[in-house]
């Protein structure tokens, strides 16, 4: 009887696993329907009857990377202005036109693209069409407006200390891209803005908001056949050549850290942003890594959720659970179209920054020594598994996920490959992967906070160079 | 991966109006719940018309615990909820925090499964885990795919029975606490003044003090004092699972019942709150910090969820501050350039919340400026009215809002524990986009006269450098 209960509950259990297993294995992203149009325009359509709304996307291949030289926020200015009135209509009766739908539009702009866009009921899908093709073909790009969102960035930038957090995070990402063509961000800094006229922004738009430089997403209820006549009655007469995409390098010389220096973390200059007075610092670290059509980009997805993705991983045990020193901490894999890094960032009281930093480093050097277990290994690869169904739940996800494999040139399977590879992830594969991509020795360490604090905090703990900037020195 | 969304270097202004360690604010959207019969047909016209159906189906044991499933097979996820009827309203001052402590601590070890189970055994195999504390319920989450089903149902039923909690647990778990405390409330301008609002507007009533408790209350609690606190919350007669995704409701409710049926219940405490007297005078509080320029939040005493006057209330913030087409930002934002950033939502708990106005001001611009111009909006709606066309506008918005709620599992089984939370009966909300649909220009001229008023205004600013002062 003993015998038979043992052997029943290892069936159980492997009848368990392996439906979990086939329910994953089995889960496949729906396709878009993509289509070219005559002028050179992509349709990307993602339909599903689920539910009554429509979201209608523009993207323009061009991004804030493409600004012009000593000209830095071009492109985020077309953005702005996309919304700042078109057809000769102004931005407040466009808005009221969008918003009686109960509709919302947006345009905005990252370092690879422009989007603009509409989200709204599917019964409105033909009005928001007409509208967006009147902000992303016809907008007015007057002056008066131009310089109104001049003035606005000017004023938003005033309020980048203001918040902890975000000078930590605009710090260590000017740090991190410094010497490369993500280096100046959105807008490099007022001055250059200030520089910025109404025709750099006209002509920026005029040479890239053309029709093959453009994808259009359709994602959720609408009927194919006749809203694919509307787009083209719209959007047929739009033409224009691909442009040559240019990007400048930069590195702001206050934040550039000597990435190519190899030292030790300890060694290593830690930049300080100052924010006096405040009881928490904001942490952010990391080196660059592999890109995104790297081998080891799964392997190293494995590897970064067990060090930090979720509540179970090394360092959320160590510094959250054990040590009770943040309310999360968490490691990050960013990718960009030309360059990749890895990050950690957290908080903690000022005066224990120095613990925090030291603990996540060693837990770093653990991972470098090849410290990493089967059962580790496959934990996360379930977690990233198990995950994946969550991560593109709504058509939305979906498309967002394929619009990234679209720009990153990640292949026709990319939508479907991602479970595939992260099961013929090994330990050994992952080893590999931290063994080639974490640079300890090229760390960017960047605190924000208060200054005199964490310096005295981290010296305690051996680091013994700081570069201390004054939050507003970033203005 | 890098998302196509946008990440601007520039620090966001836009100002977080509620909070909670997770806000929930009142879905100030109906329920969508597909019904039958005519009549309901009938009251579901809209409903109908957007082809919105999500069958709901319902469910109370023996011991009082309610089950509300409802099944959405369009994908693979299932979400289970369980809604604990207990918020920051039930703690006594002097103890706050209590609630969202104890939501920490519900993670760290119980009889049968051990420490960590969650993360162990749902976490580790790809669910999202998770919990948050309101001013009115806690509500714990796992969010999956269907398989894992069962393991969070033992795992819940389990730390509902057999929760352990020790010394050590609560010493890791409070500095846990405070470092979430330092980062959204301390060192956080916009934290800081979602405090003092609630506190300054709030004298005798429990939402006077914020979710997250105070560094001190937190630092004297006792693992008696949470013990206490588990024994009269944490029981199947206070509690609501709601289950919502790629299910079949008769195996949810037996899978539940197996689970939970054996957990004696006692029913649902009572809440002591005292109620919050009528305010018969302006308050403001100044406040400092290292900013670029002033910040300002008004607030108003406003309606609870349940109050009729909500839907006038609640047609009137989205008039006034939903959209770049709302009168608030043409006027204050465009016209006027007086802010930067401008948000204002009719906040509608439990209990009887706040109607909310918040602006980042442009530099130069002062808060009696901003102060004023708001006031000029209001007499506008008190004395003119609003037009046929803004409450269409405004229906609309708050339809699209509905239905982009119930996008997910997740989304939809918020929703559902949000209005069975505070309603009581999950299916109260459906008559709710014709509730709106029927509020008219003298229904919102009737409300901005009866709550927007001098006398019942709070002012919380946050000025640049300058000392801290509170005004009488």
């Amino acid at each position: 009887m003993k015998k038979l209960s043992v052997v029943g509950l290892v069936f159980f259990l492997a009848i368990s696993v392996s439906t979990w297993a086939t329910e994953i294995a089995e889960f496949r992203l729906p396709a878009p329907i993509l289509e070219t149009l005559p002028n050179g325009m992509k349709v990307a359509w993602f339909l599903d009857d689920k539910l009554p709304v429509v979201d209608i996307a523009l993207l323009i291949e061009s991004g804030t990377k493409q600004d012009p030289k000593g000209k830095s926020g071009t492109v985020e200015l077309v953005s702005r202005m996309l919304e700042r009135g078109a057809k000769g209509l102004s931005a407040q009766i466009i808005g009221q036109k969008v918003e009686s739908l109960g509709a919302s539009g947006f345009a905005s702009a990252d370092e690879e693209g422009i989007t603009v866009g509409m989200h709204g009921l599917s019964q409105d899908a033909d009005a928001l069409l007409e509208i967006l093709s009147w902000m992303a073909l016809s907008p007015n790009f007057s002056e008066t407006e131009f310089n109104k969102e001049k003035i606005k960035i000017a004023e938003s930038w005033k309020h980048l200390p203001d918040s902890v957090e975000a000078l930590s995070g605009y710090g260590f990402g000017r740090a991190i891209l410094s010497g490369t063509a993500y280096g100046r961000g959105s807008v490099k800094d007022v001055r250059e803005l200030s520089k910025i006229t109404v025709r750099d922004s006209e002509s920026f738009y005029r040479t890239h908001f053309v029709a093959p430089n453009s994808v259009l997403m359709v994602v959720g209820r609408v009927d194919r056949a006749a809203f694919r006549g509307k787009i083209i009655s719209l959007y047929g007469d739009w033409k224009g050549k691909k442009p040559k995409q240019t990007a400048v390098v930069y590195g702001d010389p206050k934040l550039s850290l000597g990435l190519s220096q190899k030292k030790s973390a300890e060694q290593r200059e830690v930049l300080v942003i100052d924010r006096t007075g405040v009881p928490q610092a904001q942490i952010r670290l990391g080196f660059r890594i592999p890109g995104i059509h790297s081998e080891k980009r799964y392997s190293l997805a494995v590897a970064n959720a067990l060090l930090g993705e979720y509540f179970n991983s090394r360092l959320n045990l160590v510094v959250r659970d054990k040590l009770g020193l943040a309310y999360g901490i968490q490691s990050t894999l960013t990718y960009y179209k030309d360059l990749a890094f890895f990050s950690i960032g957290s908080a903690t009281a000022t005066q224990n920054t120095g613990k925090l930093i030291e603990e996540t480093i060693r837990q770093l050097r653990l991972m470098k020594a090849t410290d990493i277990l089967d059962s580790e290994v496959q934990i996360s690869k379930d977690y990233l598994l198990g995950g994946y169904p969550l991560s593109v739940s709504t058509l939305g996800a979906v498309a967002s996920r394929w619009l990234n494999g679209y720009s990153f040139h990640l292949g026709p399977d990319y939508m479907n490959e991602f479970l595939p590879k992260v099961s013929a992830v090994t330990r050994e594969s992952v080893v590999d992967a931290v063994e080639e991509a974490f640079h300890l020795d090229q760390m960017v360490i960047v605190v924000a906070g208060d200054a005199k604090e964490i310096e005295k905090s981290l010296r305690a703990k051996g680091f013994k160079k700081f570069r201390r900037i004054s939050a507003n020195s970033l203005l | 991966m890098k998302q196509w969304k946008f990440q601007r270097f520039l620090p966001s202004l836009v100002l977080i109006l509620s909070f909670s360690c997770a806000s929930s604010p009142r879905p100030a959207q109906p329920l969508v719940v597909g019904q039958e019969s005519a009549a309901t047909r009938a009251e579901n016209l809209e409903l109908d018309r957007l082809g919105l159906r999500f069958p709901l189906v319902q469910k109370k044991l023996s011991n009082g615990l309610k089950i509300l499933v409802a099944e959405d097979h369009t994908v693979p996820i299932v979400a289970y909820q369980t809604w604990v009827n207990v918020g920051s309203v039930d703690e006594k001052f002097g103890l706050t925090g209590m609630a969202h402590l104890f939501e920490h601590l519900m993670f760290k070890d119980s009889e049968k499964y051990g420490p960590r189970a969650f993360f162990n055994r749902l976490e580790a195999k790809g669910a999202s885990v998770n919990a948050f504390t309101t001013r009115d319920y806690t509500v714990f989450y796992e969010t999956m795919v269907p398989t894992l089903l069962q393991t969070a149902i033992d795992l819940e039923s389990d730390r509902l029975m057999n929760l352990k909690v020790d010394n050590e647990a609560l010493f890791t778990e409070r500095q846990v606490v405070f470092e979430e405390r330092r980062m959204r409330t301390e060192n956080s301008p916009e934290g800081r003044m979602q405090e003092a609002i609630w506190a300054l507007l709030f004298r005798s009533h429990p939402y006077r003090w914020p979710v997250i408790g105070y560094e001190e209350d937190l630092k004297r609690m006792e693992l008696k004092d949470l013990e206490d606190f588990f024994a009269t919350y944490y029981q199947p007669g206070n509690v609501t699972v709601v289950v919502a995704g790629d299910v079949k409701a008769d195996a949810v409710f037996s899978q539940i019942e197996k689970a939970y049926g054996s957990i004696p219940g006692k029913g649902r405490p009572k809440r002591p709150v005292s109620a919050e007297p009528i305010q018969a005078e302006a308050r403001r509080q100044e406040l400092k910090d290292a900013v670029a320029s002033e910040k300002v939040t008004l607030a108003y005493p406003s309606t609870s969820a349940s109050q009729e006057d909500t839907y006038a209330l609640d047609v009137l913030s989205n008039i006034l501050f939903s959209g770049n087409s709302s009168r608030g930002y043409r006027e204050i934002v465009e016209n006027q350039d007086l802010a930067l950033a401008l948000g204002g939502v009719n906040y509608t708990p439990l209990y009887p919340g706040l109607f909310l106005v918040s602006a980042t001001l442009k530099s130069g611009r002062s808060s009696a400026e901003f102060e004023r111009a708001v006031e000029a909006l209001i007499t506008d709606v008190q004395t003119k009215g609003v037009t046929e066309t803004e409450i269409r506008t405004a229906v609309r918005q708050l339809t699209v809002q509905t239905v982009d709620s119930v996008r997910t599992s997740q989304g939809l089984a918020n929703l559902i524990g949000t209005v069975d939370a505070i309603f009581g009966d999950p299916t109260r909300f459906k008559e709710d986009l014709a509730k709106y649909a029927k509020v008219t220009s003298a229904d919102v001229v009737r409300v901005a006269r009866m709550y927007l008023i001098p006398a019942r205004k709070n002012v919380v600013t946050l000025v640049p450098n300058r000392k801290e002062r509170v005004h009488p």
